[in-house]
C-alpha cells in the first residue's frame, strides 16, 4: 500500500480547520437550528419557562378638563379623587360612568419559572399623546412594587414595622437603567420604587430588573401613570398601547 | 552533487511532528466549534422573551365654557 505523504495529510487538516471554523460561524450567524442529533441520539434540553401577563389596563373614564392655564389638569392611577369625573382610582372598578372600568395601574406579573427583565415599550410619548405640543403637558410613570391592589409587596411580606425594603423581598429587585437596587438600603415603600419618569419615545425602556418569578411570594409590578392634559386639549378619546416584554434575567 | 541536493530537497516530506500538531490543533478546533454551536443553541432555547400588552384610555369631553358658548351661538341664532 502506498504511503499518503505527510504534506496531503497536512492540506486534508488544514481544510477539515477550515470547515470546522467555517461551519461554528454560519451556524452561530444563521441561528435558524431548532435541535440537533449526535449518534442516533435525539437530545432535547427543557428550558425555563418564560411568559408575563399583564393583568389589567387603565381606563380613566371621561370628563372635562380644566381650561386655565396656570391650572391644568392632572389624573394619576394613585389618586381617588380625580379632576372633574375621571375615574377613583384608589379602588379597582372604580369608575364614575361605568363601575367595571378600572384605572388603578397595568399591572404585570411573571408567570414563569425564572426572574425576568421588564422593559417597556409606548406606541405614543407626550407630544403624540397630545398631537401638540401645548406647555405643561406630561406623561409619565412609575413602577411600584407588587400587585395593583397593594398586596403582594415587599412591606405586607415583610410585616407591619419592618417596612425597610430589603434586597431579597422585593419583587423588582433591580433598577436596570442605573446597576443600583431598585430599593436603595433604609427606603420605606410609602411611593415608587423608580421617580416619575417621562414616557420614553420608541425605545424600549427597561422598568425592571430581575422581576421575580412564581417561585417567590411577589412575582407582579405595578406601573402607575400621571397625566398632565394641556388647558386646550380638544375634546375626543386619548389612547396609549404599552408592550412588556420579559427576558430571563 | 548540486542535481542531487535540489532532488533531496524536492522529495523531502513535512515532519511528522508537524502533522501531530495540526491534528491536535484539528481535533481542538472542532470540539470548540461544537462546544460553540450547542452553547448558543442552548442559550436561544431557554432565553425566548416573551410579551404582553396593556393600554391607557381617556376621554376629554367639551368643556363647560364651550358647551355654554355653543349655547348661546344656537339661542343667538335662534332669537
Amino acid at each position: 500500500m502506498k504511503e499518503v505523504p505527510n504534506r496531503r495529510l497536512v492540506g486534508i487538516l488544514i481544510v477539515v480547520m477550515f470547515i470546522a471554523v467555517a461551519g461554528t460561524f454560519f451556524s452561530i450567524f444563521k441561528q435558524s437550528i431548532t435541535g440537533y442529533a449526535s449518534f442516533g441520539t435525539v437530545q432535547i434540553t427543557i428550558g425555563a419557562i418564560s411568559a408575563i401577563n399583564v393583568n389589567s389596563d387603565v381606563n380613566f373614564g371621561q370628563s372635562a378638563i380644566s381650561n386655565d392655564i396656570n391650572n391644568l389638569t392632572s389624573v394619576s392611577t394613585e389618586a381617588a379623587d380625580n379632576y372633574g369625573d375621571f375615574n377613583n382610582c384608589s379602588v379597582i372598578d372604580g369608575g364614575v360612568d361605568s363601575p367595571t372600568q378600572d384605572c388603578t395601574g397595568i399591572e404585570v406579573e411573571n408567570q414563569g419559572t425564572s426572574n425576568l427583565n421588564i422593559t417597556m415599550i409606548a406606541t405614543a410619548n407626550v407630544s403624540t399623546f397630545y398631537n401638540n405640543e401645548n406647555a405643561g403637558a406630561n406623561f409619565t410613570f412609575a413602577v411600584l412594587d407588587g400587585n395593583r391592589t397593594k398586596n403582594e409587596t415587599a412591606m405586607q411580606i415583610m410585616g407591619a414595622g419592618n417596612e425597610a425594603i430589603g434586597p431579597n423581598n422585593a419583587s423588582c429587585q433591580i433598577n436596570g437603567n442605573t446597576g443600583t437596587s431598585i430599593s436603595p438600603s433604609g427606603s420605606y415603600l410609602n411611593g415608587s420604587w423608580m421617580n416619575w419618569t417621562v414616557i420614553p419615545a420608541v425605545d424600549e425602556y427597561l422598568i425592571c430588573g430581575n422581576l421575580s418569578s412564581t417561585t417567590a411570594t411577589n412575582n407582579t409590578i405595578t406601573i402607575e401613570f400621571n397625566l398632565t392634559i394641556p388647558y386646550n386639549q380638544p375634546a375626543g378619546e386619548l389612547s396609549n398601547t404599552f408592550t412588556f416584554t420579559g427576558a430571563i434575567a | 552533487m548540486k542535481e542531487n541536493n535540489i532532488k533531496s530537497l524536492v522529495k523531502e516530506d513535512i515532519p511528522k511532528k508537524t502533522v501531530l500538531v495540526l491534528l491536535v490543533m484539528t481535533m481542538v478546533i472542532v470540539a470548540l466549534g461544537i462546544w460553540t454551536v450547542l452553547d448558543r443553541m442552548n442559550y436561544n432555547q431557554i432565553n425566548p422573551k416573551t410579551s404582553a400588552g396593556g393600554e391607557i384610555k381617556i376621554k376629554i369631553l367639551p368643556s363647560t365654557n364651550e358647551t355654554v358658548t355653543t349655547q348661546q351661538n344656537i339661542n343667538t341664532v335662534e332669537g
